[in-house]
């Protein structure tokens, strides 16, 4: 293991749940020196602005930027609220960061109320999350007790408070809108945007939405100045960044990474290779939500935002799932289009019909029911959801599936045509009901193009 | 004032306005369902997706998604388009997944001949689906005496929840589930408990919720519609009667051109009058015979 953390080393000292062990490993230092020396907020937002941190749930928006937005001239009440809804398949670091190392989250939390003049901060837990909730609830104590949380904190006349809320279990919670309005007591649905949260967010008040990683960084930053933090990464993608990787690996876990690390070397060094001596086939770079990249693609990219997109994928909130070459990837689309199809809100309507007929189709290639050109009703479905719902879950049940049909054509063809898995030979599914002899289409049914039916409405009369 | 130009069309619209309503002044038509104009704007039903170009930094740029027409409020030098393929596919696009589960039933709905869905699927539709599978199904579940709840014909606009909560004031219809095996309804089996219960029905623009008193007796087309007042409500309810021969057949809201009700009427009017000698007509012409005025109500000035 050559990789040391550097930003979270608190994961891995032991004990440092202890508000005591903590404060032994410099912990609320930074609390202390803002409060004390009188920092004012503008400064601490331009130190995390130099340090060019980014979100790290996903969409990697700079978060000094962020709390920039917030307007100051109003009388209500500015809350944070930090994003503990990990539910993607593949990623699990924010639950390292609230099992072993909660003050560091708490510290960022009241730095970052700070920074935008909130009086008011949340952690929003995913619903499973009850040990990582209580380890949070006794930290939260501690540190209220010893004077960092609350009214007038350490004799400086700012008051803060953290609560905690937990979630019920629903995915589509941790888009921060929906995660607003789950907080609100509402169906836990994206609003529309804008107005954008930092603007009108929880109760109609400014908002800040992060996730717990960025949080958990901030201390580190303050404590070490931008500079500190710019010596890794590259220009536009600074610092580190956790990563949780599993899957066909020999060394699964989580493991913090400067950006723009060399894929190649991590993953031999660190992960070990694939597991059990076999060849790579398939990874998921960044949570289940992003397209699949080829080895090729993986091994020439390197561990920053701007690299993993030009190789073709995103790096997500950088939960890594590696496959190896006995995978069958029809079955593991099945598996995703499950997923997305289970935690569709229900809200629009490309998501809420498109999710259950992606997920329907597959099972019927699954069954080997499927007629031969099921691949282009697939296709066609992927494009009437992409890019036209209110939030990014309907994209993310089309990328990595589309990804997965691009790259690897040839499994689904032969699944589709055979009606068994290439790799394992058999179908993971019975067949539904038995059909017809010549069920099966043999010439591909020549669906409508666009162009054809393309009419000037504008030309129509107007029936309202 | 922003001046927007709209399919070539160019208008000068108030401030703060959004899209739609600049295309309805150009004298565009952007389909809806999810919008109503009583409540903000919730943006899911997702047919009203146009082309945005905006001016940014003195530059015309193209917004990368399309965007809702119904919550995207107009600035100064926009470029939209509701017409050209992108649109016209997404549109395509919406109006197969609302139809994906739709039963289809339109020859025995009472809703046909005055349904958005018909409508616009007319107008914006696919010729052909690519479903083959089946078609979702909910149990049937009943809502009383006034009103006839057919869920399978949903199209999850969520009008009637937004309605029940926020003018009705009783927090008995939600949305149950998630996905798409979500579903408008309420956990008991019971009557709406508002005495403007039947305004949920002419807020419904499909066949979810229709009138159980005229159920089967009559096809919309087929009436007369007459606005008329009952003089005995307490509420002073300004109705608008579906008439046929000289009966009475259905009491609803009176509405404006864009199908939006005017205003809320009782349950008693709605339901309990289907005598002519209890209303006063509004317009003496009502004898005249062979005349139809299907849906010809006093315009308002909107936009």
């Amino acid at each position: 293991m050559a990789l040391e953390k550097i930003v979270f080393k608190g994961i891995d000292i032991p004990g440092n749940t202890d508000l005591k062990v903590y404060e032994e490993h410099g912990g609320y230092e930074q609390w202390k020196k803002i409060l004390k020396d009188k920092i004012t907020p503008e400064e601490v937002i331009e130190i995390v602005k130099k340090s060019g941190l980014r979100g790290r749930g996903g969409a990697g928006f700079p978060t000094g930027l962020k709390w920039s937005f917030v307007p100051q001239n109003t009388k209500k009440e500015k809350y944070l609220l930090c994003n503990c809804d990990e539910s993607e398949p593949g990623t699990f670091k924010d639950r390292e960061i609230i099992e072993k190392s909660p003050h560091q989250l708490i510290e960022g939390m009241l730095i970052a109320a700070y920074a935008f003049q909130g009086g008011v901060s949340y952690i929003y837990f995913r619903g499973e999350f009850v040990k990582g909730w209580k380890i949070c609830e006794a930290a939260l104590a501690q540190a209220r007790e010893a004077g960092y949380i609350g009214e007038n904190i350490l004799g400086s006349g700012w008051n803060h408070q953290v609560w905690t809320h937990r979630g019920a279990g629903a995915y589509i919670c941790g888009e921060e809108t929906a995660l607003i309005n789950s907080m609100e007591g509402k169906r836990g649905e994206p609003r529309i945007k804008p107005p954008f949260p930092a603007v009108e967010g929880f109760y109609k008040s400014p908002t800040i939405v992060n996730n717990v990683e960025t949080l958990t960084a901030v201390p580190k930053i303050l404590e070490n100045g931008p500079e500190w933090y710019h010596q890794w990464g590259t220009e536009r993608s600074t610092g580190t960044k956790l990563w949780s990787c599993c899957g066909h690996i020999s060394n699964p876990g989580v493991y913090e990474v400067p950006m723009g690390y060399s894929m190649k070397k991590f993953f031999e060094e660190e992960l070990g290779g694939v597991w059990k001596d076999r060849a790579l086939k398939a990874v998921i770079p960044g949570g289940s939500s992003t397209p699949a990249m080829t080895p090729e693609e993986f091994f020439a990219c390197k561990m920053d935002y701007e690299s993993i997109a030009e190789h073709g994928s995103m790096l997500g909130s950088g939960g890594m799932i590696v496959m190896d070459d006995q995978t069958c990837l029809v079955e593991v689309a099945e598996v995703l289009a499950q997923f997305y199809h289970h935690e569709s809100c229900g809200q629009c309507t490309p998501c809420r019909e498109g999710t259950g007929w992606v997920h329907r189709i597959i099972q019927d290639i699954e069954r080997g029911q499927a007629q031969p050109d099921v691949k282009n009703v697939l296709f066609t479905v992927f494009d009437e959801i992409f890019g036209n719902t209110i939030c990014p879950l309907g994209d993310s049940i089309v990328m990595p599936i589309k990804s997965l049909m691009d790259k690897w054509p040839e499994e689904f063809d032969y699944y589709i045509k055979e009606g068994k898995s290439k790799i394992t030979g058999k179908a993971r599914r019975p067949k539904k009901k038995e059909m017809p002899d010549n069920w099966r289409r043999e010439k591909p049914f020549n669906y409508p193009k666009t162009e054809d039916y393309y009419t000037d409405f504008s030309k129509t009369a107007h029936s309202n | 004032m922003p001046k927007v130009t709209i399919d070539g069309i160019e208008v000068e619209v108030t401030d703060g306005l959004t899209i739609l309503w600049a295309a309805r002044k150009a004298g565009v038509e952007i389909p809806t369902y999810c919008y109503y104009p009583w409540f903000p704007p919730q943006g899911s039903c997702r047919i009203c997706l146009v082309e945005v170009e905006a001016m940014m930094r003195g530059e015309l740029v193209k917004m990368p998604k399309l965007q809702i027409a119904c919550a995207t409020p107009i600035s100064d030098g926009m470029v939209i388009h509701t017409n050209n393929e992108t649109v016209v596919k997404a549109r395509r696009a919406v109006m197969e997944m609302l139809l994906l589960h739709h039963p289809l039933d339109c020859p025995v709905c009472d809703q046909a001949g005055e349904c958005d869905l018909q409508d616009y699927g007319y107008k914006y539709g696919w010729p052909v689906g690519h479903n083959s599978h089946e078609r979702r199904t909910y149990k049937k579940t009943d809502y009383g005496e006034k009103i006839a709840k057919e869920m399978n014909r949903c199209i999850h606009c969520r009008r009637c929840i937004r309605l029940s909560e926020e003018y009705l004031k009783v927090h008995h219809i939600g949305a149950l589930n998630r996905g798409d095996h979500l579903e408008i309804g309420s956990y008991v089996e019971a009557e709406v408990p508002s005495e403007w219960a039947g305004n949920l029905i002419d807020v419904c623009p499909v066949g979810c919720l229709t009138d159980k008193k005229m159920r089967f007796s009559i096809r919309a087309w087929d009436l007369d519609h007459v606005p008329a007042y009952r003089p005995d409500c307490k509420h002073g309810c300004k109705c608008l009667l579906g008439i046929s021969k000289g009966k009475i057949y259905r009491v609803t809201a009176r509405f404006d051109k864009y199908h939006v009700m005017k205003s809320l009427i009782c349950d008693e009017c709605r339901f309990e009058h289907k005598n002519m000698d209890d209303w006063v007509i509004e317009e003496d012409d009502i004898n005249t015979p062979l005349k139809k005025k299907i849906m010809k109500v006093p315009e308002t000035d909107d936009a």
